[in-house]
């Protein structure tokens, strides 16, 4: 990483596509991922790390981006919600959302999205608890999030039948 | 009961199709408000009074000008006298616009911790913020006055000199100061008090609690160099946003454009215009568009929660069961400008009851906090709370199950609510005794601690105006437009509508939002009015359709429109069955009958409706610390006709966990000198995914006679029973009664001390 | 606005529109009309129901020989 002027250069692998960017030392990654890389899909709610809407996994870890600087996201492999379909193909989490009407306004859906991917990655075969437990971190205003737990749910289930097969 | 002809089986209405705007919010591209940018745009950010009472004697912002990057700088001053003193918005009310003007940027007062009094437009946010910290301004600061009691009280600091009381204020009425106030009446409460069995009274306070959407507040403007405004925002209404600007900024409503993008929660809150006027303002100085974000913290501070409250409330009835008197003084915060919601919160108080005696006295207060705006059944909450609690008190002390003391003295249709009003068709007793013959109802609960609490509510939904405009294609697709924005899913629901009308399948029509030089004036997306009032349009475009589309065929089989049928998605001759068009056969033909085809219809239906809920909640209160565990939670409500049952079934679990979040942990704390404390969403504590149960629910369909397809409104009334629910299955739980929101484990630890002291 | 009235919750008035009812209602029990109408409208944060339906044509609204009229703080939504 070098810089130009003020500017930090970074790079970095975003859904699994090398970038490199210029940003200042107090942008966040939330900021740089929306503002510079354009990539919309994650969003603010809160800025100080309390409302999840700003999820995406940084190596794998569930991270608030507000709470991350940019800089610190050299030489690190970033997914958001963009990443999540392959190919065109979405994510059994993001069918499921659309099956069990899991979203009302949408705002919080990619940072619940990403939380819940973390989750499976970790659970595959979590209980209404651990779902309940683990999505605490993103706060949802609409739904009262019951469609949300049972979508996680039958993704979950669909996951592991897809990895029997 | 029902005054709706019998109809056919519907086709597509009452079925769960996929959203259409769903793919896009799960694969993050949906654009909201701050997704949308133009390019070589400005940032904006605001400089807010940290004080909530003070007289400004100087602003100097030329550090903040003289700052790399900044472009502009604006106060108070750079803005005219509003055009006119008030918007008016039929029976949904009316705005003040010199108090929304001065809401959106302070002149030579603020009035709450937040309020605008300048703004910086730069080349990026953060120099935006460095550029307000640069801006010099002299207080003189004035004793902040942060309760409705305080506020009344005698010799309280005055805070607007100049405001006038409301329409039903009695005249005999002291005038307090900061309030205005409505008072309804009927009977005679005072001989009927002493004609009562059994009386319980009892002191209610609610505490200060904000709507929580998501997404904050944004806009992006452009003030054109031939005098055009653009607006690209997320609002719940951008017709309103549009004449709201208009007039603050004293500009042609016809020269302001509002663009409607995708919106991540409103629930009441986005009705007002904030930041539009000042970005426009900005963007006039810089002559280059300018974005500005509230900030969540910003967003607390400064925009409208829910009030507030205090009340006394005191209920009577015969021994025999009968309701005969009720008396409610209820004093609701209207924030730092007069217009909180008593008259909603005063008039369902106790309007799902026949009680022949009634006081109902509101008031509306001015205090040091941000303007109250409405909060999903304005001050439904508030109210229903105290009746909800003193109902069950009365069924103790009469020995009744509470249940059948509510169906005993229950409004129906055919009634007489308060003012005289004819209650419209609904009916209340089949939904409390859907709730009586639920297995939720007699489940056993386990343990000592463990109580099932209920509470029952009403609310009206509203008609007003929509536009909607219907165009067939030539393959026999069409495309429906409207002007009510889409909060969740309602997009989805109106092409319902116009797809059972048509009879041709849903995939063929898509339906989109119209900015305000695309389609006719449509009001908010409130009040529980989409489905409901823009339904009625798109529908009466649909048969307008039809109606020309029969002509076209006529035209085709050279006989009279008069010898057309119309059947399941087929035209064809009375006279001849064997000729006949689908849908899209004729449409294919429509360029040589006379051409393409659309049809518009701008409806105002004014109908009360009746939205109807019922809650029941299981809860377990930890005797050691106080600390509340919901076990179960079945929510009814009568939808009218569910268009699409899983929407209408996201409202019902979305609404009962935001009055779960006020019933037991959300409130407003200020400090001494009146700032918000807890500014952020760690402190300002809404539920979480841990907090709540599943939400079970029912739904009811007593049908609507003044929509086509029976359809109530559904979105607000089930905010409202959770509190008084809660209340009473904690009683149950613990034999304490709270009667202060919110009811956080230390209030009930408190109370169980009292019981056990005595 | 019972105090208006003399205590009585109900009256019987004529008038062809909403206009002419508070006049007359006005005459009987002074006070009514300052109460309702603000100018040449309806006071901000009246609305008027007539057989059973808000009007949106305010003081404009005809009324027939056996309408039925209240006038009701606004109702709004959030």
């Amino acid at each position: 990483m070098y810089k130009i002027d003020s500017k930090v250069r970074v790079s970095a692998k975003v859904n699994s596509e090398h970038v490199q960017f210029l940003c200042e030392s107090r942008q966040s990654l939330l900021e740089v991922l929306r503002d510079t890389l354009q990539l919309t899909g994650t969003k603010e709610g809160c800025n100080d790390g309390n409302c999840g809407a700003c999820s995406v996994l940084v190596n794998g870890e569930l991270i608030n981006s507000c709470c991350m600087f940019a800089v610190e996201a050299e030489e690190c492999e970033i997914e958001t919600v963009e990443g999540l379909a392959l190919h065109g193909k979405l994510h059994p989490l993001q069918v499921a959302f659309i099956e069990e009407n899991a979203l009302q306004c949408g705002m919080c859906t990619p940072g619940i999205l990403m939380s819940s991917k973390a989750l499976l990655e970790r659970k595959p075969n979590p209980t209404e608890t651990d779902i309940r437990e683990w999505l605490a971190g993103n706060l949802c205003r609409c739904t009262g999030y019951d469609r949300i737990v049972v979508a996680v749910m039958n993704a979950s289930e669909k996951l592991q039948g897809s990895r029997r097969e | 009961m029902s005054k709706l002809k019998p109809r056919p089986p519907f086709r597509v209405v009452g079925s769960a199709p996929k959203r259409a705007d769903a793919l896009e919010k799960v694969t993050g591209r949906a654009q909201f408000s701050d997704d949308f940018y133009i390019p070589r745009m400005l940032h904006g950010k605001t400089l807010r009074s940290p004080h909530a009472h003070a007289i400004i004697k100087s602003i100097d912002v030329t550090r903040a000008l003289s700052l790399p990057g900044v472009h502009a700088v604006i106060t108070g001053a750079d803005f005219p006298e509003p055009s006119v003193k008030r918007l008016r918005l039929g029976e949904a009310g009316y705005v003040d616009v010199q108090d929304m003007a001065d809401n959106c940027i302070a002149k030579s007062k603020v009035f709450y911790d937040g309020h605008v009094i300048a703004a910086v437009a730069a080349e990026n946010p953060h120099i935006a913020e460095e550029g307000v910290d640069l801006i010099d301004i002299e207080y003189e600061i004035l004793t902040p006055v942060m309760d409705v009691k305080s506020a009344m009280a005698d010799g309280a600091p005055v805070i607007h000199e100049d405001f006038t009381p409301g329409a039903f204020r009695a005249k005999t009425e002291k005038v307090l100061p900061n309030a205005g106030g409505l008072l309804l009446e009927t009977g005679n409460i005072t001989t009927a008090f002493s004609d009562c069995d059994i009386i319980v009274e009892r002191e209610y306070t609610t505490e200060t609690v904000h709507q929580g959407y998501i997404e904050s507040h944004i806009t992006t403007v452009q003030w054109d160099m031939n005098g055009h405004i653009n607006i690209w925002t997320s609002s719940q209404g951008h017709f309103q946003i549009r004449d709201q600007v208009a007039v603050i900024l004293n500009v042609p409503m016809n020269k302001i454009t509002v663009t409607p993008l995708e919106i991540g929660g409103g629930f009441g809150g986005k009705v007002s215009t904030y930041l539009d006027p000042l970005a426009a303002m900005l963007s006039k100085k810089t002559g280059r568009a300018v974005k500005m974000a509230m900030s969540r913290n910003e967003a607390l501070r400064a925009t409208g929660p829910s009030s507030g409250t205090w009340s006394k409330v005191k209920i009577g009835a015969k021994s025999d069961g009968r309701i005969i008197a009720a008396d409610l003084e209820c004093a609701y915060e209207a924030g730092a400008f007069p217009g909180g919601p008593i008259g909603p919160g005063i008039m369902t108080a106790t309007s799902r009851y026949k009680i022949p005696n009634l006081r109902l006295k509101g008031f509306d207060v001015i205090v040091n906090k941000p303007k109250i705006m409405p909060y999903r059944a304005p001050g439904g909450v508030q109210s229903n709370f105290p009746v909800e609690s003193l109902v069950d008190e009365l069924a103790e002390k009469l020995g009744r199950d509470p249940m059948e003391l509510r169906v005993q003295n229950a409004m129906q249709s055919g009634d007489r609510l308060i003012m005289g009003l004819p209650c419209p068709e609904f009916d209340g007793k089949a939904l409390l005794s859907k709730i009586k013959s639920h297995p939720h109802y007699k489940a056993p609960l386990e343990k000592e601690n463990q109580g099932r609490g209920m509470a029952y509510a009403f609310y009206p939904h509203i008609g007003m105006q929509s536009d909607a405009k219907l165009t067939v294609n030539a393959d026999g697709t069409v495309q429906v437009c409207t002007g009510s924005c889409d909060l969740s899913g309602t997009r989805t629901s109106l092409a319902m509508q116009a797809a059972e009308i048509l009879g041709i399948n849903l995939q063929n029509i898509s339906c989109s939002i119209g900015a305000t030089d695309a389609i006719g004036y449509t009001f908010m997306a409130c009040g529980s009015r989409t489905t409901y009032s823009t339904g009625i349009a798109v529908i009466t475009a649909a048969k307008k359709i039809l109606s020309e589309m029969s002509g076209r065929a006529a035209l085709i089989w050279d006989t009279g429109s008069d010898n057309i049928e119309f059947n399941e998605g087929e035209f064809s001759c009375r006279d001849n069955p064997k000729k006949s068009f689908t849908f899209k056969e004729l449409a294919s033909r429509l360029d040589e009958t006379g051409g393409s085809l659309s049809a518009s219809a701008t409806v105002s239906p004014n109908d009360i409706g009746v939205q109807v809920a019922g809650h029941l909640v299981d809860v377990e209160v930890d005797i050691e610390t106080g600390k509340l565990e919901i076990l179960r939670y079945t929510a009814f409500q009568d939808a009218g006709k569910a268009v699409h049952p899983e929407l209408v079934r996201g409202q019902m679990q979305g609404a009962a966990v935001q009055g779960i979040g006020w019933a037991l942990n959300e409130e407003y704390f200020y400090n001494e000198k009146g700032q918000l404390a807890n500014a952020t969403l760690l402190d300002y504590r809404m539920p979480t995914s841990l907090d709540v149960p599943f939400i079970d629910t029912v739904i009811l369909e007593t049908p609507n006679p003044s929509h086509p397809f029976g359809v109530r409104g559904v979105g607000e009334v089930s905010i409202v029973p959770p509190v008084a629910a809660i209340a009473n299955a904690i009683y149950n739980a613990v034999g304490v009664r709270l009667t202060s929101l919110p009811m956080k484990p230390g209030k009930i630890l408190a109370e169980i001390k009292k019981l056990k002291e005595h | 606005m019972q105090h208006l009235t003399e205590g009585a919750d109900t009256v019987d008035i004529g008038g062809r529109n909403l206009r002419e009812v508070i006049e007359n209602i006005d005459r009987e029990s002074p006070g009514i009309r300052s109460a309702l109408v603000e100018g040449d409208k309806l006071r901000p944060g009246v609305a008027v129901v007539v057989n059973g339906c808000v009007s949106h044509l305010g003081l404009l609204q005809k009324v027939q020989n056996d309408s039925e009229i209240q006038f009701i703080p606004m109702i709004s939504g959030g």
